[in-house]
């Protein structure tokens, strides 16, 4: 199990590596002077030209990608133009406020997928089934800004129980920070949650229609216990799996959401550096947020082979 | 002789299953009788509601699809037709036993084998887990596997279908059962393998004094390990006996039929015969007799109403309307009724 995780982190190296080659190529291919934009329409030619000798603009291919690896491993991201602040220091304090969203986003997922896809399959084809499966259709068919939107009109603007938007830090007012990140998590969530209770329901039913369940039964096994010890642990198995695609979806897909809410997080903040040409920061942003999902698929792995023991021999 | 009840009585058995083509009857009005410490093979071709008789015995048949219906079976001196969800629970893996045809899936990939075999335990008795764990490692000891004690922590993968198959056994004699219900057990294993596990499973038979009802399409299986045959057909009973009865005077075309298919290693070798055709579709059952169509001996009277059940000796009857007259056929020397 130790020796698969290191295995698994070994394998990481390889693909930040790769992250970050691309990242840096970004600089390169994409067209438009980021000097140019930073300097605004204004700038007389000479500003320019001295502008991108501190940016390092005017060096030679070679040379750039020296400075830039050079820097990364001092874990000197560089300064965002648009910020004039280091681009590692944004990340650091933007990145919570997104983690704590995905996060919040996904025990919704599982909490309410799990349960519902369930549900469904212990009720296959009663009436509960099918409305917990319209559900899950909506769930994934509405796009997640419509439904913010929605949400917004319908709790802040009509009821008033929750505010529009904004972000209280978790540590300072706990009840704020869950009055502030439901509506985007919830928003965030919809849609992966419309994924995992069909898959779950799916997943439920085939594994029901196991020959170990009747062996479960015939051990006079109650039915709780052939859900949840027999069944359960086999139905994980591919939720698991999908998890890890769940939290990089939700971790990516709250550009929009972050926007919509107004939450200053690090969707928000690439989103502004997209539109801004803000390069440094779009490379930090984009080796972070990679770096993430990384740690989190080896978390997902290394929780898989501790589910299926037929992974772990390997 | 001592005369004691049957530890399960079978009256009137009948099995429907609804789906989106409508209701089929997978088993029709089967009854038979175990007695304490017997084996009864249970033998006809695959779908002819062999093992949907034995799952409808204890409740583990889809709820949602499945209708079972009899007028009494009685099992250790209760009606299991009249017994709770809860209590046929409790007889489940208590004293009624069961194996399955397939090893390969029949435990839990992800369980330990020990917790696998020390659920029973820990379900019918009040007992601690390291007392549970003791007797797990005894099993295993007993269905001949080899280091017991390591394989109690191993999962189903890391053995081979053999080794599943007992471990399967020791599941189901965990709580020693009064009755083992094993569904092809062997089936699914290869020859040598079969062999030994029918061996390990009359050894323990012997042993406990037990009943079994051994579920078969093999009537080799049956000549080695049974005391009294049901032999069924298209969700009917064609024919029951004791196993001496049915192997010397077979009342039924189809349990002659059944054994004309078995190579035999003595005498001369012969070439070996077929029914021909198939089982009947549920859908479609043919009126009268089911195994008609497929009979060669069939008259027109077999075309029309259910045949009845033939006595032909004691506890020997058949539902061939000819059964008698095969009997005695059946003295005379082979080739005689072509």
């Amino acid at each position: 199990m130790f020796a698969y995780t290191l295995r698994r982190l070994a394998q990481a190296v390889p693909i930040l590596l790769l992250v970050s080659l691309i990242s840096f190529g970004i600089m390169q291919l994409v067209p438009g002077d980021p000097a140019a934009v930073l300097a605004g329409p204004n700038a007389t030619p000479d500003d320019l030209i001295r502008l991108r000798e501190t940016l390092g603009l005017d060096k030679s291919f070679l040379t750039q990608i020296m400075i830039f690896y050079t820097n990364l491993f001092k874990g000197d991201l560089g300064y965002s133009i648009i910020l004039g602040e280091p681009v590692l220091k944004v990340v650091i304090e933007r990145s919570p406020i997104s983690i704590s969203l995905a996060i919040y986003s996904l025990v919704l997922t599982i909490v309410l997928g799990l349960s519902i896809g369930v549900v469904a399959a212990m009720k296959h084809n009663r009436w509960v089934d099918q409305i917990a499966m319209s559900f899950a259709l909506i769930g994934v068919s509405v796009p997640n800004f419509w439904l913010g939107l929605v949400m917004i009109v319908l709790f802040s603007v009509h009821l008033g129980w929750l505010p529009t938007g904004g972000y209280v830090p978790f540590f300072e007012d706990p009840a704020g920070w869950f009055l502030a990140a439901t509506m985007p998590a919830l928003s965030l969530a919809m849609m992966q949650i419309g994924l995992l209770a069909r898959l779950t329901r799916s997943t439920m039913l085939e594994v029901l229609g196991q020959d170990y369940i009747r062996t479960a039964r015939a051990k006079g096994a109650s039915e709780a216990r052939v859900i949840f010890k027999h069944a359960m642990n086999n139905v994980l198995i591919p939720v698991v799996t999908v998890l890890g695609m769940i939290l990089s979806v939700l971790l990516s897909g709250s550009v929009i959401v972050e926007t919509i809410f107004a939450v200053p997080g690090i969707g928000a903040l690439l989103g502004n550096a997209i539109l801004g040409r803000d390069y440094p920061m779009i490379q930090g942003g984009l080796i972070f947020v990679a770096a993430v999902l990384l740690i989190l698929n080896i978390v997902v792995d290394v929780l898989y082979a501790w589910l299926d023991p037929r992974v772990r021999v390997q | 002789m001592t005369r004691t009840d049957p530890i399960l009585s079978i009256e009137g058995l009948s099995t429907s299953f609804t789906g989106d083509e409508g209701t089929v009857v997978a088993v029709d009005d089967v009854s038979f009788d175990v007695n304490e410490g017997e084996i009864v093979g249970l033998i006809g071709e695959s779908g002819s509601g062999k093992s949907v008789t034995a799952l409808g015995i204890i409740g583990l048949l889809p709820k949602d699809t499945a209708r079972v219906t009899a007028k009494r079976i009685m099992f250790d001196g209760r009606d299991l037709t009249q017994a709770s969800d809860r209590e046929l629970r409790r007889l489940r893996g208590g004293s009624i036993g069961m194996v399955f045809q397939e090893p390969m899936s029949s435990l839990n990939p992800v369980l330990k084998i020990g917790d696998q075999l020390m659920e029973p335990i820990r379900i019918h008795e009040r007992i601690s887990r390291r007392a549970a764990f003791d007797r797990g490692v005894e099993l295993l000891a007993k269905v001949g596997i080899p280091s017991p004690a390591q394989r109690m922590n191993d999962y189903p993968h890391q053995l081979s279908g053999g080794m599943r198959q007992r471990v399967m056994i020791a599941i189901a004699l965990s709580c020693s059962p009064k009755l083992l219900l094993a569904d092809e057990p062997t089936t699914a294993l290869d020859v040598t393998i079969q062999a030994q596990l029918l061996d390990l499973l009359l050894e323990i038979q012997a042993e406990t004094r037990m009943a079994i009802v051994l579920i078969t399409h093999s009537m080799g299986v049956i000549a080695e390990c049974a005391d009294k045959v049901v032999v069924m057909y298209s969700g009917r009973i064609a024919e029951q006996g004791p196993v001496t009865e049915i192997f010397d005077r077979p009342g039924h075309p189809y349990t002659r039929g059944l054994m004309q298919c078995t190579p035999e290693l003595t005498g001369n070798p012969r070439r070996l015969t077929t029914i021909p055709g198939s089982l009947p579709s549920l859908s479609a059952l043919p009126p009268g007799c089911r195994f008609a169509p497929r009979c060669d001996l069939a008259l027109d009277a077999c075309r029309t109403g259910r045949p009845p059940m033939i006595g032909l000796g004691e506890k020997h009857a058949s539902a061939c309307i000819r059964a008698t007259e095969l009997v005695t056929r059946s003295m005379l020397p082979e080739g005689a009724e072509a």
